[in-house]
């Protein structure tokens, strides 16, 4: 790993000639939840999403040099949507990620659970269809724990926009 | 097994359409009207700045044969440059007797920089000035143009650019041209920061996903649920597409070559020892590419040999390090099962100044720029069939007829059928016609 690591620095040094990014951190501030999705129009970039993403999951800032890393990581590969995918995936399979657990013991604790998600990371209520149609999705299909429940609505589009 | 029949669904339809016309969705009737030379094209950019007295005008130089897997000629031996005796020296024939060299090949208009080097080669136009290094190129690459005009049932799969540095080198992957851009890109990676950084930041050992169709269409059903309920599509701001059978193939590669990282398969992957720079692991994960996915066009570069500015000795051992990479990447190509009918291209992306900079390294050799001088302009060209004696020329020098960097693309098109089907206007230079038997 040792040579392994020489190399990357020699590559970021060779790159060093190149205009260089900004050091960005972004810092979450609490905001309002709100009853619909019809007023999110602004897409957010790419960092802004993983900051974002981040803070959803763990409760705090990402670090700079975590940052730096995805980064990094996000500009050596071509397919951006399959980095950002894997980058939620790490998130949310992290065993320090705040992802609760479903509670399957009734239909209203499950539709708990989905109103919590979508209060959490969509920011805005879900509508009666939304929670029957996710509530009942999740009932009838328990191999779907809390974790891939959450993979799939932070990868969906709507968590690309504020 | 999942990934075996989709390259083989894949290579049907690109069989298919040699011979049948297509309706692309915009209703035009499309056909590949050209003949194929070959099913494979790999391009190595051997970059960084290459000098002809150090390549392929080596009997007028000072250091000799540097490069003896691929020129002609007993390997030099050079004080410092002790990197030879772990490389060895070929045991069969050079490239050189293997293919097509033209001599007289230039860089002829625009700066004598590293990405005008390589945008020129990529996109087969002159740049002249016209360099945005913030910016995807302004003229189709060749990326888009084949996959847009060969043929429209193309996978990004079968198509990639392997850089070895980051900068300004992974935009050359698409244009900003009109009609074409990402749609019509090459799958990028820039190997040691994806496998290094990206070991950190996205690589989950146990991640329940990969390799897991039904939950897989579980998570896509919830996803599309949440899709259908919001106004807005969400296409990325950049970046290559790859259908999601595709991205599950790529996300499989991908945590394969983590895994090699984990396991330390990745320190010595050619039993070398302690001798590898960037130019080699870039090059072994071009090899693990055209292994998994025997692509139809893969552009690779290397640029370790521009320590010459201020480390000659450096620079005359990255030389042999590059030299023996390229080398290896034959010889991968001619051992992969699916890569038999290939076409080798290999070129500087130009040349260095004749004269030297004044900065001297520890045995006092002076350092080398790259200033648009005419040396600065001067490179060679390399071209290799896997089947030297029904396609490209072997043991051919051609001296007397002039070649140039923006003539790559077209001769790339020529040989994958397609360079008939190119708008007119669209590209500045010629086929090689010269290499062909």
């Amino acid at each position: 790993m040792k040579t392994f690591y020489f190399l990357l620095i020699s590559v970021l040094f060779i790159s060093a000639c190149q205009k260089d990014d900004p050091a960005y951190l972004f810092e979450l501030e609490n905001v309002q939840v709100k009853p619909s999705s019809a007023n999110k129009d602004r897409l957010k970039t790419d960092i802004e999403f993983v900051s974002i993403a981040y803070n959803d999951l763990f409760g705090n800032n990402i670090s700079q040099s975590e940052l730096d890393n995805i980064i990094t990581t996000y500009q050596s590969f071509g397919d951006k949507s399959l980095v950002i995918e894997l980058i939620i995936r790490k998130f949310v399979f992290s065993a320090e990620s705040n992802i609760p657990t479903i509670d399957r013991s009734s239909e209203e604790s499950i539709e708990a659970f989905v109103q919590q998600s979508y209060e959490k990371v969509y920011n805005r209520t879900p509508n009666a269809f939304e929670k029957w149609y996710l509530s009942d999705f999740l009932n009838s299909n328990e191999e779907v724990n809390s974790q891939v429940y959450y993979y799939s609505i932070m990868t969906a589009n709507e968590y690309r926009y504020y | 097994m999942k990934r075996r029949s989709f390259i083989k669904k894949v290579g049907l339809t690109a069989g298919a359409s040699l011979v049948a016309p297509y309706i692309l969705p915009s209703g035009r009737l499309f056909a590949a009207t050209g003949t194929r030379k070959a099913n494979h094209v790999v391009v190595c950019l051997f970059a960084g700045g290459v000098r002809s007295l150090e390549s392929h005008n080596y009997s007028n130089g000072e250091y000799g044969n540097v490069m003896p897997y691929t020129f002609n000629g007993n390997p030099s031996n050079i004080e410092g440059v002790d990197i030879g005796t772990v490389l060895g020296t070929p045991s069969g024939q050079s490239l050189q007797q293997q293919g097509t060299l033209f001599n007289d090949f230039k860089l002829k208009n625009g700066p004598t920089g590293h990405y005008n080097g390589h945008a020129t080669v990529l996109t087969g136009v002159y740049a002249n000035g016209n360099v945005n290094i913030n910016a995807n190129p302004r003229n189709p690459t060749l990326f888009e143009l084949y996959r847009k005009h060969n043929s429209p049932s193309m996978s990004a799969l079968n198509t990639w650019w392997v850089s070895n540095s980051l900068g300004p080198y992974p935009q050359l992957n698409y244009s900003s041209y009109p009609g074409y851009g990402s749609q019509y890109g090459a799958n990028h990676i820039q190997p040691l920061s994806f496998l290094s950084s990206g070991y950190n930041s996205v690589y989950t050992a146990n991640d329940p996903l990969t390799g897991s169709q039904e939950l897989n269409n579980k998570i896509n059903a919830i996803r599309g649920f949440c899709d259908d309920n919001f106004s807005k599509e969400f296409a990325s701001s950049a970046g290559v597409v790859n259908t999601l059978q595709e991205k599950e193939l790529l996300n499989q590669f991908i945590k394969t070559n983590f895994q090699n990282v984990e396991s330390g398969q990745i320190q010595d992957p050619w039993g070398l020892g302690d001798v590898y720079n960037g130019d080699m692991y870039t090059m072994y994960f071009a090899e693990e590419i055209i292994k998994e996915y025997q692509p139809e066009l893969l552009v690779v570069n290397m640029q370790n040999v521009d320590t010459a500015h201020n480390e000659t000795t450096e620079y005359l051992n990255n030389m042999k390090r590059a030299d023996y990479s390229l080398h290896h990447l034959w010889q991968t190509i001619q051992n992969t099962p699916g890569m038999e009918n290939t076409i080798l291209i290999a070129l500087p992306d130009h040349g260095r100044n004749a004269q030297g900079n004044g900065i001297l390294d520890q045995y006092g050799r002076e350092g080398t720029d790259h200033s648009d001088d005419q040396m600065s302009r001067e490179v060679f060209c390399m071209m290799l069939s896997h089947q030297a004696d029904t396609s490209v020329a072997a043991n051919s020098i051609i001296n007397n007829s002039a070649g140039e960097s923006v003539d790559i693309v077209p001769t790339v098109a020529n040989i994958l059928g397609f360079d008939n089907d190119i708008p007119s206007g669209l590209l500045e230079g010629r086929v090689l016609t010269e290499a062909f038997n």
